[in-house]
């Protein structure tokens, strides 16, 4: 990938790993004691990141996927899947990280907050793509196939969001999502934690690559040993 | 407090889980060229 | 024109087969009625909360029997040899996809203008006719991601239970705003409080409709 020639690989991880560590610094010395829930608080910045990044996944799974149809498989469906198998893991972290937090704050371990459920739709669609990709047997059409339901399911996260979102409105929910007032560090705080995941993905994208690339090259030797592949 | 650590337990956990599963992978893939190795080796004894 | 006449031909051959088995339209109508019951029984619905909880059933039944109907869609092509045939046609991909979704949503119709009757007069409910409009929208919704997804998972193995688990996350918005309307319409709320729903839905079927026949040929092709 071009991202690998442009920034080398160790420099990306060594950058990554700095970042999460000034984020750790920040969210456990700096960030400010919360007025309200004290330091359990704190789990909101990297809850916040994670979820994040489990979207950003999402965008780079779907723009792969549509060159994939556009511009025939190779290296973009290598792409979508390594995206989707880090989103799942970004939004699990999410998903979980944001279900302690309401058992903190609220004392529910699950809320029908349109975050919360379009996150557990959003891993729903995840782990029905890699489903999907196992299931389909003929490999000429794994590819597209998976393509084209990545796309679709792009497509599905912003209107589930709005849905959810109109429908919780209707029966008022008590316990509102985050009634923070973000002062100056702690926007700080959650600024360098999203930055560090966004980092970490990367970092993470990047070696997920290499390994398919590996695969790749490995599946095609072995099909034709000795073939110029 | 309890909550915070279990958070960052899990967080934490996660991500090196998949990483471990990432290496597991690797792992794999190294016995696989291993069994390729082998076999253009023989093909080269053979022929 | 020759789209049309392709379209209404596919359309035509999926009634004629199903006119002579009736298969689908059977086990799908069956199923719905089956769905009711069972929730009926289980839910101990008494007057006032058969109305909360009614809208919501009326809608897994219809979900649940559609789904029946859109994986015997493709599958029934594929195992018989037609979507190869189908496929040599010299017609647009996207005529196919408009067929079986035009047969779909006539099975689909014909199983809920029965169910939805028989649901109104089991929970003793008023009849509105604006329930048509959001029956009809809802479904074609539905339909239109479903038709798609179920030529996705012709190729895969365990077909019948990967169609449900593709379908639901991404056709949850038209469930939430068709029980939302249904609920609406039945309680006699005003328009204005339940109007977002219905521009929800109607944004989701153009959207998706859009979306779908644009995929569909990614879909099929070899």
């Amino acid at each position: 990938m071009r991202l690998r020639r442009i920034i080398p690989g160790h420099l990306l991880t060594i950058v990554s790993a700095l970042f999460m560590a000034v984020a750790l610094v920040f969210t456990f010395l700096i960030a400010p004691r919360e007025a309200v829930m004290g330091d359990v608080q704190r789990i909101f910045y990297f809850h916040v990141a994670a979820a994040w990044t489990g979207y950003l996944a999402l965008v780079v799974a779907f723009l792969a996927s549509v060159l994939c149809l556009t511009r025939g498989p190779g290296r973009w469906d290598g792409l979508a899947l390594s995206s989707v198998e880090i989103g799942l893991v970004f939004v699990t972290e999410g998903i979980v990280s944001g279900s302690i937090w309401a058992k903190a704050a609220w004392g529910v371990w699950w809320t029908w907050d349109p975050r919360l459920t379009t996150s557990a739709v959003l891993w729903l669609i995840y782990a029905s793509y890699l489903t999907l990709r196992k299931a389909v047997q003929e490999e000429s059409r794994r590819a597209r196939i998976a393509a084209v339901y990545a796309v679709m399911g792009f497509a599905a996260v912003p209107i589930n969001f709005m849905a959810i979102r109109w429908w919780r409105t209707v029966h008022p929910v008590v316990l509102e999502s985050s009634g923070l007032h973000l002062g100056p560090t702690m926007l700080a705080t959650l600024v360098l934690s999203v930055v560090a995941f966004t980092l970490l993905y990367f970092t993470l994208l990047r070696l997920r690559l290499r390994l398919q690339d590996a695969g790749d090259r490995i599946e095609s030797l072995m099909r034709c040993p000795g073939g110029v592949s | 407090m309890s909550y915070l650590f279990a958070a960052f337990l899990v967080l934490w956990g996660v991500t090196f889980g998949y990483v471990l599963w990432l290496n597991a992978r690797e792992r794999e893939l190294r016995r696989k060229i291993e069994v390729l190795a082998e076999r253009t080796a023989d093909r080269h004894t053979v022929s | 024109m020759q789209s049309l006449r392709g379209l209404w031909a596919i359309v035509r051959k999926d009634l004629a087969l199903e006119r002579r088995s009736q298969e689908a339209v059977s086990s799908m109508f069956i199923f719905g009625l089956l769905v009711i019951l069972v929730f009926s029984f289980s839910l101990d619905l008494r007057a006032e909360s058969a109305v909360q909880a009614a809208p919501g059933v009326l809608w897994v039944a219809f979900t649940f029997a559609g789904m029946l109907g859109l994986s015997r869609s493709f599958i029934r092509e594929r195992d018989q040899g037609c979507l190869d045939g189908l496929l040599l046609c010299p017609v647009d991909r996207s005529v196919i996809y408009f067929g079986k979704l035009v047969s779909n949503l006539v099975f689909m119709f014909v199983c809920e203008a029965i169910i939805l009757p028989l649901f109104v007069a089991l929970f003793n409910l008023p009849f509105r006719p604006a329930l048509l409009a959001v029956v009809v929208l809802g479904t074609l919704g539905f339909a239109a991601v479903g038709t798609l997804f179920s030529a996705l998972t012709v190729h895969t193995r365990a077909r019948e239970v990967m169609l449900p688990v593709l379908l639901f996350p991404v056709v949850m918005p038209v469930i939430i705003a068709a029980v939302r309307l249904t609920a609406g319409l039945l309680d006699g709320s005003p328009w204005a409080e339940i109007m977002q729903w219905m521009r929800l839905l109607v944004g989701f079927d153009v959207i998706f409709l859009a979306l779908c026949y644009m995929c569909f040929e990614y879909v099929v092709e070899e």
